[in-house]
């Protein structure tokens, strides 16, 4: 649940955010060593500019955040919930993918965001999931001989 | 032939043959399912020669099943550090050349070619200085007398920086005695890029492969003033950077690399494999197409000269600053 | 007159019912790949090429035209659809062509989409058969200078999109130009910002942040209020043709993409997005109802589409009058004449009359086809739209993330997805535009490399800008642009306060 005021609170983060980002591409910027080929213009201006742009918009704002202007006035309702089954979803995807394989590592990202909307039977969502990356897979590997991954647990245990 | 190429280009096409066509293939090859990594887009000069290797091979019956993957970035180090790491079931080779070497050196690369076994060299393209048809420059002595004159006047266009032409550049500045940082270089994506910058007259001039730029000279739209090859051979009305008294010999080759782990036995049977392919008429025919040249140099051969081009290139980049 | 008798007798050879059948599987082939994202035109003919070489040289490229045409007809698919670009060409289409879709009005996106491409690349393919020449001559006039200037003339392209609140506005474009200076740093080698990361240091990809903050970034958002709010999303709402206010509204944006498109799409460093851009703008500032830009304006669908595919044509011109490849898919053409034994290079049309003439009258025949094919396949397409809405979302994750990996095959790209993703999340929470993110990171490495290169050129002499004429109308166009806005504004105060 977000209020009209956690939105604002929302905002000057992400104004203090930019700002710290600036800073941090500055600083970065500064401490990596200038080659010694020849440059008019070296690789450090455009960082420097946009480092300075990032900051200046970020000031702008925290200062609007304070002001009345601020977006969802009247408050904005989240379900952390169902946003974290989604985000967990693609980490799984990308944590196993290479392991386990296209198919089932997508199958189960499918499942899971289906269940972050409200589907409640997990048979047909993974069956639904696990079709839908088995056709993906059969068009792209054998029909277009691109590689997807087919799971290097299973390709190990095949080659012993 | 094409009755096999008409087979498999069908399988790529219709879906429904998909799952039952497994292509039956002559039974003596003897590298089943190797996979060919090209650490680069479709398009260029590597994924050009994994997808020419993975033909003849298949087509002179060396070789079975051959797949060609595209691991693209950073100068092929993503690939390479890929090839180095990935458990694989099939045989895998990886197809890099110079400015691989270059681009571990300046990203810093972790994987190296220490941790991979060099295979074959297999082919190279010399490098050529062109300027617009219509540049005052007529020579290549031309062009020394006014880069000495005031070095940030020329502007050296050519590929990425730290690559191939960029280390061609400094070796000449160095031979004729001006700094290699004082070289005003251009760095562009290549190809048409490249070659539209120096048609439309924007750079002094212009430097890449001899084959990528030969259409323009008979046109008569670009001017070649050297090239870097030992001899004239390529093209006779072109002096050599060693007749006019700069002493280098300079090719961007291209060769194919097997993981570390490969056994004395299969080093040499591969070997073996890849000169029966670099010796088919095919090939030849192929490299005749394509503007490259032959460099092609067997396992061992390969691996003296890399040992001596790698300390080269080093001592190259640290000159500029790109690499220590 | 020579070139209508040689136009003619490529006719006489495309037509053949052999042609006429590679042509037919190239656009098919073509279409497919576009609809699935990652993989491009480059890859397909790539893989293909072994493939053909038993056949005629006029039929394969016959073929790889279908596909190259073909591709850019489905790039728009996900795009409107699913919100999920698959090349950069088509990121513009996303904006209201997905707006467009969630209103039930989907099958109008795509139909706009696939008659401006048929216009586009009709009148792309004209250009192409009788000003080639004269347009490759203008290509060349442009030098870092000019494509400086250009790249500043796109960048105006935000204040189409920048939102209600400038600050916001400003500070996505900002966040964009910040993810753009990712990677190693093209005049210098010198890695920026890639914290030790090789798959850094090529940058972030374009089409990974378009579909995390648009695709990702959105299921996120709705996952979060999926709760609260029983948002519609309609797979059709009355027709499935165009009305004829549809029409009217979509006509004037098709010519004028094309003639955006073709030009910059010759220029050798121009770049598939930057007409897109351009063409967005435009029909922004020339719309009777701007403010529905954004929320689902059919011009914004028709214009960019239409500019993306005039493009592809311009593209053809360089490689076709002086043989230069100006982009990964063209090299894979040009590897292709090279296998045939042709010698391309400006005596192609010389050397190989049949077959180029052959090729161009292809993709007016390509054209039709893909016509053909498209808007029956539109009414089809918007029914995925009807899948429950937990299948949908799941749906667009899977292409999404297909898309994401199969770009450089590399798990690296999709945690870069997340990330972005969640940032995209973000910035709709706090009503945040996501479009000048991604503006601002397709430019902002362009202007750079080529402010620098420009600069490194004149040693440093800034008066490069102004003294090339190209360059400094350019950049007086894009001030006037910029600015126009805000000064037609003030007078306007002004003029109802006296």
């Amino acid at each position: 649940m977000t209020t009209g005021r956690t939105v604002r609170v929302g905002e000057a983060v992400f104004g203090g955010g930019l700002i710290a980002l600036g800073a941090f591409i500055a600083v970065e910027t500064a401490m990596t060593p200038t080659l010694a080929a020849r440059a008019v213009v070296g690789p450090a201006l455009f960082p420097y500019a946009v480092a300075g742009c990032l900051a200046a918009v970020g000031a702008a704002l925290l200062r609007e955040s304070r002001s009345a202007a601020a977006p969802h006035a009247q408050g904005l309702e989240l379900d952390f919930h169902a946003l974290w089954l989604v985000a967990g979803a693609l980490a799984i995807q990308f944590f196993t993918l290479e392991a386990v394989g296209w198919i089932p590592s997508a199958a189960v990202m499918f499942a899971l965001t289906a269940r972050a909307f409200g589907a409640r039977r997990w048979t047909v969502n993974l069956a639904l999931g696990a079709a839908l990356a088995a056709v993906v897979y059969v068009v792209f590997t054998l029909g277009l001989d691109l590689n997807l991954p087919l799971g290097s647990l299973f390709e190990m245990a095949d080659a012993n | 032939m094409s009755f096999l190429s008409m087979k498999r280009f069908q399988r790529a096409l219709t879906l429904g043959a998909l799952v039952a066509a497994t292509l039956t293939q002559p039974a003596l090859a003897e590298m089943k399912g190797l996979e060919i990594i090209a650490p680069a887009s479709p398009g260029g000069g590597w994924d050009q020669h994994a997808r020419a290797a993975q033909q003849v091979l298949q087509n002179q019956g060396l070789a079975s099943g051959v797949q060609v993957s595209n691991i693209p970035g950073a100068g092929g180090t993503i690939g390479l550090a890929q090839f180095v790491t990935a458990k694989r079931r099939n045989p895998a080779i990886l197809v890099g050349g110079q400015i691989m070497l270059g681009a571990i050196l300046t990203n810093k690369s972790a994987v190296t070619l220490d941790q991979v076994t060099p295979l074959a060299r297999l082919t190279g393209e010399y490098t050529v200085l062109a300027v617009p048809a219509d540049s005052p420059l007529k020579s290549f002595d031309d062009l020394i007398a006014k880069f000495k004159a005031d070095p940030g006047s020329v502007s050296w266009g050519g590929g990425s920086a730290g690559g191939s032409d960029q280390i061609l550049a400094s070796l000449i500045a160095k031979a004729v005695g001006v700094s290699p940082s004082k070289v005003n270089y251009i760095a562009t994506a290549g190809g048409g890029e490249l070659l539209a910058s120096a048609l439309g007259g924007h750079l002094t001039l212009a430097m890449g492969g001899y084959s990528e730029f030969q259409p323009q000279f008979q046109a008569g739209k670009l001017r070649a003033l050297a090239v870097s090859s030992p001899s004239r051979a390529l093209d006779a009305d072109t002096p050599t950077l060693k007749e006019k008294g700069v002493d280098i010999e300079f090719a961007n080759w291209r060769g194919m690399f097997m993981p570390a782990t490969l056994k004395p036995a299969d080093k040499k049977a591969y070997d073996e494999t890849i000169k029966k392919m670099v010796e088919s008429d095919e090939w030849r025919q192929l490299l005749k197409q394509r503007g490259w040249v032959s460099l092609y140099q067997g396992a061992d051969d390969f691996a003296a000269f890399l040992a001596r081009e790698k300390q080269d290139v080093a001592a190259v980049l640290s000159d500029l600053g790109l690499a220590k | 007159m020579e070139t209508l008798a040689a136009l003619g007798h490529g006719f006489a050879v495309a037509l053949l019912p052999y042609n006429l059948m590679w042509c037919a599987v190239g656009v098919t082939v073509g279409t497919a790949i576009g609809v699935l994202p990652g993989i491009g035109p480059a890859l397909t003919v790539a893989l293909l090429l072994p493939v053909t070489y038993g056949l005629e040289p006029t039929s394969a490229f016959i073929m790889f035209c279908g596909i190259f045409y073909g591709a850019m007809y489905g790039g728009s698919t996900t795009s409107i659809l699913l919100n999920t670009p698959g090349e950069s060409g088509s990121i513009v289409t996303a904006i209201d062509g997905h707006a467009m879709a969630r209103q039930g009005r989907g099958a109008q996106a795509l139909a706009t989409a696939a008659i401006g491409s048929f216009i586009a690349g009709t009148f792309g393919t004209l250009a192409l058969t009788f000003v080639a020449p004269l347009m490759v001559k203008l290509a060349l006039l442009f030098g870092p200078a000019e494509y400086f200037a250009l790249m500043v003339l796109a960048l105006t392209t935000v204040t189409a999109v920048l939102g209600d609140s400038l600050a916001r506005g400003l500070a996505s474009l900002f966040l964009g130009l910040a993810f753009g200076l990712v990677g190693i740093d093209m005049q210098t080698g010198q890695a920026r910002l890639a914290f030790g990361v090789p798959e850094l240091l090529d940058g972030i990809d374009t089409v990974v942040v378009a579909v995390g903050l648009f695709a990702v970034g959105e299921t996120l958002y709705n996952a979060a209020r999926f709760r609260f709010e029983s948002e519609e999303i309609l797979a059709l709402k009355g027709s499935k043709w165009l009305r004829s206010e549809d029409w009217s509204r979509s006509w004037r944006p098709w010519l004028r993409g094309t003639a955006i498109g073709f030009p910059i799409g010759a220029l050798p460093a121009g770049g598939s997005e930057i007409p897109t851009f351009l063409s967005y703008l435009m029909e922004k500032r020339l719309a009777r109802k701007p403010e529905e830009f954004g929320r689902g304006a059919i011009e914004a669908v028709a214009g960019p589409e239409a500019a993306n595919n005039a493009s592809a044509a311009g593209v053809l011109a360089p490689l076709l009058a002086l043989g230069l490849p100006t982009s990964a898919t063209a090299a894979i053409m040009l590897a292709a004449f090279q296998q045939y034994g042709l010698q391309p290079g400006p005596t192609l049309f010389d050397t190989s009359p049949e077959l180029v003439w052959g090729m161009i009258a292809s993709l007016y025949v390509g054209n039709v086809l893909l016509l053909a094919l498209n808007l029956p396949l539109a009414g089809v397409w918007v029914k995925l739209l009807a899948a429950p809405r937990p299948w949908l979302y799941a749906g667009i994750l899977v292409f999404a993330t297909l898309g994401t990996y199969t770009l450089n095959n590399n798990v690296v790209d999709l945690v870069i997805l997340w990330a972005v993703g969640f940032l995209g999340f973000g910035m709709r929470v706090l009503n945040v535009p996501v479009a000048p993110c991604v503006v601002g990171l397709i430019l902002g490495p362009m202007m750079e490399q080529h402010f620098r290169r420009a600069l490194a050129i004149s040693q440093g002499d800034l008066s490069v800008f102004v003294t090339h004429p190209i360059a400094a109308g350019l950049l007086i166009v894009a001030v006037a642009l910029a600015l126009g806005p805000f000064i037609l504004r003030r007078r306007q105060r002004r003029a109802s306060a006296g």
